[in-house]
């Protein structure tokens, strides 16, 4: 067994319950959309969420603990700050946004020193997934450029990207003691969970 | 002249509990005969209140009324409103009339000359509705005209009686002039006209469609159809004054139903326009003022 410290165990509880809550949002975008590439991609990215949900949790057993059960939802405060997604153009420019953050979040955790090896591994194979994730969305965007105009999908996701750095400046300060192992001063708490 | 128009057509009654006390007051001077109907009229109208941002007490409105219409047949009303008045908006008018046999002689009352030859230059079995529908169009353009206190429908002419949605003038010289459009809407001839002031150019036959009012025909019971298929509630609990908070057990629902309703039919919706909606009916007059 290894030994976790209390914030190692929450921050990877952290991270599993974030792919849960994503995965829980993309099964309802999923089941909304018609049929199409982005109904096959999307629920793709669901089943993904679920995935590493699972690898979080077998990683976290690995090390010798049961994860941490986790109370109230990152996407509560998020859907709070950005309020809710009116259309699905800005459904996919919050995954964008969250994605973002997301990566960012796993590479610090990478080059945090004394990451463990089972650790490493885990945040690896996930981000084989998100490289894909952030493909498929902004060829989504892109696609819907028509749809919506350019400018808006700009400014849709100028005013997410906003929104997500006030939620998680909200949150850093909440919870950046336990974090604060991951190193550098401008540590980024994100969400693993894209939503 | 553009002018938006947005019809919301209901079968149901307005539930009288929703009355307000001067609406009750109202229907209380009414015969008990006439007032299943004034209840769905009035079902029809606060729904489009309420989606226009009007005020919603309805016996505020007095009819002819410069942005909104009213028309009902037996057991149904249609309310129709300019969705953004133009300055020289001068009236709104709309008709319902179910399907029957029209009599053929009846059409010299409010058809011209050039109509009824166009009329009588259909198939024989296509000229009762033909003659219905130009009889709706008439009956709104009747009913927009501000000052229609001494024309009969017979001074209202379109410039193409075929067209679906046309221009019409009452009178050869007079103003204002008229856009009008015409749908079938469940087994009815919905039509709703628009009138304007000042306009000095004459509207040519084969205006582009855009410049004629447009009505929408996205019913009540189809968004409500939609919702009862992505919620997985039975549609007859659907009603257009059901809050969206009474059918969401959580705010993510909401996200589902309103990008189905846009994947559905095929339109955008925007954050604003989704925080100012409480109900149902709220939600399927915006879906039938943006499609």
């Amino acid at each position: 067994m290894t030994t976790l410290s209390e914030n190692d165990l929450w921050l990877l509880s952290f991270y599993r319950s974030s792919e849960i809550n994503g995965a829980l949002f993309f099964g309802r975008v999923a089941r909304t959309l018609r049929g199409g590439p982005l109904q096959a991609d999307v629920t793709h990215h669901f089943a993904d969420e679920a995935n590493h949900a699972k690898y979080w949790t077998r990683c976290i057993e690995d090390l010798g603990y049961n994860a941490e059960k986790l109370s109230g939802a990152y996407q509560d405060q998020y859907l709070e700050a950005v309020g809710l997604p009116a259309n699905l153009m800005e459904v996919m420019a919050i995954t964008q946004v969250f994605e973002k953050r997301v990566i960012g979040q796993y590479h610090r955790h990478l080059r945090a020193p004394d990451t463990h090896p089972r650790v490493r591994q885990t945040i690896e194979t996930i981000m084989e997934d998100e490289r894909w994730h952030v493909k498929y969305v902004r060829d989504a965007l892109q696609e819907m450029a028509r749809k919506y105009g350019q400018q808006l999908i700009d400014d849709t996701l100028a005013r997410f990207t906003a929104a997500d750095e006030e939620v998680y400046a909200k949150t850093l300060a909440e919870y950046g003691e336990r974090i604060a192992f991951l190193g550098d001063g401008a540590v980024d708490l994100s969400v693993p969970g894209k939503a | 002249m553009t002018e938006t128009v947005l019809a919301v057509w209901t079968r149901q009654p307005l539930a009288t509990h929703t009355l307000t006390r001067r609406e009750r007051d109202r229907l209380a001077e009414l015969p008990r005969r006439a007032r299943p109907q004034w209840l769905v009229s009035r079902h029809a109208l606060r729904v489009l209140l309420g989606v226009l941002g009007l005020p919603r007490e309805t016996t505020g409105y007095a009819f002819p009324h410069r942005r909104l219409s009213l028309s009902h047949i037996e057991g149904a009303a249609v309310a129709a409103g300019a969705v953004r008045p133009a300055p020289r908006l001068a009236g709104i008018g709309v008709d319902l009339e179910t399907d029957r046999q029209a009599r053929v002689d009846t059409a010299r009352f409010f058809l011209d000359e050039h109509e009824r030859s166009w009329l009588a230059s259909l198939p024989e079995h296509a000229r009762p509705s033909e003659q219905l529908r130009l009889w709706t169009v008439k009956e709104a353009l009747f009913k927009a005209d501000p000052d229609n206190r001494h024309t009969v429908l017979l001074d209202y002419r379109t410039l193409d009686a075929s067209a679906r949605r046309g221009s019409a003038r009452a009178g050869p010289h007079r103003e204002p002039v008229f856009g009008y459009a015409s749908t079938r809407l469940h087994g009815a001839h919905l039509s709703v006209a628009a009138a304007f002031h000042g306009e000095t150019r004459t509207p040519q036959a084969n205006a582009p469609e855009r410049e004629t009012t447009v009505p929408t025909a996205v019913t009540f019971d189809e968004v409500a159809d939609r919702i009862s298929t992505t919620l997985s509630i039975p549609v007859e609990k659907l009603t257009p004054e059901t809050t969206l908070r009474e059918l969401a057990a959580d705010s993510f629902l909401l996200v589902e139903m309103a990008v189905d309703l846009q994947e559905e039919f095929d339109t955008i919706f925007t954050q604003d326009e989704l925080r100012e909606i409480t109900t149902l009916g709220e939600l399927a007059g915006l879906v039938g003022a943006k499609v």
